[in-house]
């Protein structure tokens, strides 16, 4: 021990001791600011709420659904990653839906066909709210910059996982609840 | 914060792509180094690579066994592209015991090989730092500074800026240690130990409260731990050079 604390190493252990002191340092800081929360389009954030109304008029706040595991897909129809995983996501839907999983389908009206969605959601058979960014609100407010982004949020309204682009598999939509049922 | 690159119909996750870049800029720089080094580059690069397809193999086998009945409902789903199906910290942990009964099998000098990846090394975490810039990930803690940036709602320390400006001496201290006459691995060791001390200052910056143990953030506990077990190592090599036995050459 004590060829370890000898002049040679005076440089490794000053730089070990400061830094020691800066980890204590650190403690106080960090406990002052442990209460900090923001809403924003991040893993470990509070998802931005929104407001938007489905096919049918119905009005879906999404801080009103806090408390179940959400999922957030935002698609369009002419987007074919999305056409392939729509699929999984009903079989997943139906799968949970008991379970309290909420999948909300916030549609890119703004860049989409109101027509073209009805056709696909009929063709389809999707009976999960399909929501209409008339818009954009939702894609500025998700910093969406393709098409599908999909967003896994927590009981307590975080974010706990971003899939950005796809199709998802089955595989992938599962174990992701699994984690929000955590 | 630039998550994605569309080009045409095209959209390249920014973050993939950079680190890409760097395994590439990386893999350059591991053939100048094995040059140096005086070893077989083909035996370093093999290492590589097979450390890079054990971390994807293990990674992938380590997510299907958090979640074996849905993998068993869906087996063809083990061999999705897909790569948020993968634990990459059990992957790149555990693949470094493939990499170690590699370097057993074939008798090659670990010391040697791991001073000549110190460099490299770095370089490829200024790219890991820019993919995190990129995807917005280790951000800072909220801040006024003039040279704040403003991300998840709030003007922030640019955390992976701090990280990128900070290897630069690392990378300096590197060079200048690799024209030194040091013991092999001693070089690599003083590496790290710069880098553990780098995490252990610039990660209290960190924003995410998610990452906090007892008000520490857990990097900063691993990278302090790390410092402290390096400090021993250290002046192990340093008390060896002073008696003058098993002198080698690095460069």
């Amino acid at each position: 021990m004590k060829r370890i604390f000898n002049k040679n190493n005076l440089f490794s252990l000053s730089l070990f001791l400061f830094s020691s002191i800066w980890v204590l340092f650190t403690i106080s800081t960090n406990q002052e600011n442990s209460g900090e929360i923001y809403a924003a389009p991040q893993k470990g954030f509070i998802a931005p709420d929104f407001v938007l109304n489905d096919l049918s008029g119905n009005e879906y706040q999404l801080s009103n659904l806090k408390g179940n595991m959400i999922i957030v897909n935002v698609w369009a129809s002419w987007c074919k990653p999305c056409q392939y995983e729509m699929p999984a996501m009903q079989e997943i839907y139906e799968k949970y839906q008991d379970k309290g999983l909420i999948l909300l389908a916030v549609n890119n009206t703004y860049q989409d066909n109101y027509s073209d969605v009805l056709d696909f959601v009929s063709e389809n058979k999707l009976t999960f709210p399909i929501l209409l960014d008339l818009d954009g609100f939702v894609s500025n407010q998700y910093q969406v910059q393709a098409l599908p982004s999909t967003f896994f949020i927590d009981k307590t309204g975080k974010i706990s996982e971003i899939i950005i682009g796809g199709p998802m598999s089955e595989a992938l939509i599962e174990s992701r609840i699994k984690e929000l049922e955590k | 914060m630039f998550p994605v690159l569309n080009i045409g119909p095209l959209a390249i996750q920014t973050p993939g792509l950079l680190i890409v870049i760097g395994i590439y800029v990386s893999f350059l720089v591991v053939e100048k180094q094995s040059k140096r080094y005086a070893l077989n580059a083909n035996d370093v690069s093999n290492l590589i690579f097979l450390y890079l397809i054990s971390t994807i193999i293990i990674g992938r086998l380590a997510y299907v066994f958090q979640f074996p009945s849905i993998f068993i409902e869906n087996p063809l789903s083990i061999f999705s592209i897909s790569p948020s199906l993968f634990d990459f910290t059990s992957g790149l942990i555990l693949a470094l015991l493939v990499a170690v009964v590699f370097v057993q099998k074939k008798k090659l000098p670990l010391q040697r090989i791991l001073d000549s990846l110190s460099l490299p090394l770095l370089i490829f975490l200024i790219f890991v730092f820019l993919a995190l810039f990129a995807s917005g990930n280790s951000y800072g803690k909220p801040s006024s500074l003039v040279w704040s940036i403003f991300l998840w709602g709030t003007t922030r320390h640019p955390l992976q800026i701090y990280y990128i400006v900070g290897l630069i001496p690392v990378i300096a201290i590197n060079v200048y240690l690799s024209k030194k006459k040091l013991l092999p691995g001693q070089l690599f060791f003083r590496t790290v130990f710069y880098v553990a001390i780098l995490v252990v200052f610039l990660d209290f910056f960190n924003g995410n409260p998610n990452n906090l143990i007892l008000s520490v953030n857990r990097l900063q506990i691993i990278a302090w731990f790390v410092m402290v077990v390096l400090v021993f190592v250290n002046a192990k090599y340093k008390k060896k050079m002073d008696k003058g036995s098993n002198f080698n050459l690095t460069s």
